[in-house]
């Protein structure tokens, strides 16, 4: 053999080689695509592995993707719209797409894949198990080795309108609701939200959730596992610089292994605070009257049991004291404890007395006393009617009472109870609790200055309250 | 003395998996052994298909030496290290 031979044996023996192997790389897969000179040039033939990234991308969308022939036979189905038909997907393959439409009307391939890329259009889809579905249909033409079929797209509407619906009550939620992505980026936010914090929807979505919070370690804390699952009160910030107290539910979605984001709900703590705060304050301003009222009531019982000579006269009096304070106590509340009209409290402690035949004259302008001084004005007037009643003016039937008040230059309240026309008056041989009532008690209380007339033609009583007590007059 | 220099064409079909893995393999590759003493063109058959006819490639990816001679032929993904020395530098 000529060297000339030699090498061109070299030659072929290098390119079977290279022959070999190619074929071989064909054989295991090594290769994406072959050229194969065509009639009008070379063409590139895409091997199978070339479009997994493509079929995979159709396998995992969340539609409905099908391949139908032009009778409607299911030449391809991905898993989504095996999941919208309950059907296994490797026995989709060959099945009739119109026997699963439910309505008959519906069930004809020319109304479905109707012009170059139809319009698209509602319809229902019975799955294996009965169930109605109910589904969007749209479609393309496909040719595939000079074969028409379609390509069709079936959106699961019953999702939609699921999530539309879960939209409609986000957005109509009195309580705040977003969500943020895992790197704590706001992602969504309601018309509560916007309310609540000031910002509208474009100022917030895609900025971090730091900046609703006083300090970014509480921004940060709200992906932590404790906050995960969990209501918790905190401090946050609105647009205008104000800090809010709110209440955080925080809730991660998406699979538990790759979370897709983070829910929170936020409501408002700002009013309830407030209010348990004034129920705080109301508990305890009603703790300290209730003590004072107990003591008050302490310190009757144990002068009308001193004065009592029977067990019957103490309960008799007694009760009587006590409806006497009830009375000035629910006139009280019916001003929320703030103020009383003289006139309703002299009203309400003298109308029990009043009958048939009893004179009694009220006059004075419109006033109004503090809860103190209707306390114990109501109790000594009570103390005043009933020794009028037993040995005073209203003892006889021509006798009279007046009661007259007036506001002094500087605001003091003076009042006066005065008797007429009843029995000669002679002052009391001992001081019962009404007298020392009457005249003491109520003059420490109210630092008021009290005078007890005894003039033998009727009792005279006059009071003259600081201005500090008479809060409103007119 | 004239320096050798080697002349290689990879010939990829765009993105696809087994293109993406042999421009990075023989990228690697000429970058490590080489030192620059080469010239690589890469040639997407898609964008070009009628490259391929004239230099005999019938599958994508496939790596050409033109230089030195002889012409030597490598197909796949260029991953086998040591048929990748063996076709560029013996």
């Amino acid at each position: 053999m000529s060297s000339r031979e030699h090498a061109e044996l070299e030659r072929l023996r290098r390119e079977l080689a290279e022959a070999e192997d190619a074929l071989s790389a064909i054989r295991t897969g090594e290769i994406d695509a072959i050229v194969v000179q065509g009639s009008t040039g070379p063409v590139v033939y895409t091997l199978k592995t070339a479009d997994t990234p493509y079929r995979l991308l159709v396998e995992q969308m969340r539609e409905g993707a099908l391949t139908v022939s032009a009778e409607g036979t299911i030449i391809y189905a991905n898993a989504a719209f095996a999941r919208m038909v309950e059907h296994p997907a490797e026995r989709l393959r060959g099945a009739d797409l119109m026997e699963m439409i439910a309505d008959a009307p519906d069930r004809q391939a020319s109304r479905l894949f109707t012009g170059p890329v139809s319009a698209g259009r509602d319809i229902r889809l019975r799955t294996s198990s009965g169930a109605l579905r109910n589904v969007y249909l749209s479609s393309a033409p496909l040719t595939i080795d000079d074969k028409q079929v379609h390509c069709v797209i079936a959106i699961d509407l019953t999702r939609q309108e699921l999530r539309r619906r879960h939209e409609a009550i986000v957005n109509s939620s009195a309580d705040a609701i977003y969500s943020l992505d895992p790197n704590r980026t706001i992602t969504t936010w309601n018309q509560a939200a916007e309310r609540l914090y000031g910002y509208a929807p474009d100022e917030v979505i895609g900025r971090k959730v730091d900046m609703l919070f006083a300090t970014q370690s509480l921004g940060s804390d709200i992906c932590s596992e404790s906050f995960a699952q969990s209501q918790r009160e905190t401090v946050q910030i609105t647009k205008s610089g104000k800090r809010i107290d709110v209440a955080i539910s925080v809730a991660t979605f998406g699979d538990a292994d790759v979370p897709e984001g983070i829910a929170i709900i936020a409501r408002d703590m700002s009013d309830r605070n407030k209010a348990q705060d004034h129920i705080k304050f109301l508990l305890k301003e009603s703790s300290h009257r209730s003590k004072n009222l107990l003591s008050v009531i302490q310190v009757i019982a144990s002068q009308t049991a001193r004065a009592a000579d029977t067990v019957d006269q103490f309960q008799s009096r007694f009760g009587q004291r006590l409806r006497s304070m009830a009375l000035s106590h629910d006139l009280l509340v019916s001003e929320d404890w703030k103020r009383a009209s003289l006139l309703d409290l002299v009203r309400l402690q003298l109308e029990p007395f009043a009958g048939p035949g009893l004179l009694l004259k009220i006059e004075g302008p419109s006033v109004y006393i503090s809860p103190e001084a209707a306390q114990h004005i109501g109790l000594a007037l009570h103390e005043l009617a009933t020794n009028a009643s037993k040995y005073g003016a209203w003892s006889v039937p021509a006798g009279e009472v007046s009661v007259n008040w007036k506001v002094l230059t500087g605001g003091d309240l003076h009042l006066s109870w005065r008797e007429r026309n009843g029995p000669r008056v002679e002052p009391p041989s001992h001081k019962g609790f009404g007298s020392t009532l009457t005249e003491y008690v109520i003059e420490q209380a109210l630092e008021a200055r009290v005078a007890m007339d005894y003039s033998p033609d009727g009792l005279t009583w006059t009071i003259e309250v600081p201005a500090h007590y008479v809060p409103e007059t007119s | 003395m004239a320096t050798l220099r080697y002349g290689l064409t990879l010939f990829v079909t765009g993105a696809t998996p087994r293109s993406v893995l042999a421009v990075e393999n023989v990228q690697a590759f000429c970058g490590r052994e080489l030192e620059g003493s080469y010239d690589l063109e890469i040639v997407d058959l898609y964008e070009d298909p009628s490259r391929a006819q004239p230099a005999n490639v019938i599958v994508a990816p496939t790596l050409i030496r033109y230089e030195p001679k002889p012409v030597k032929l490598l197909v796949g993904d260029m991953s086998d290290t040591q048929r990748l020395h063996s076709t560029i530098m013996a």
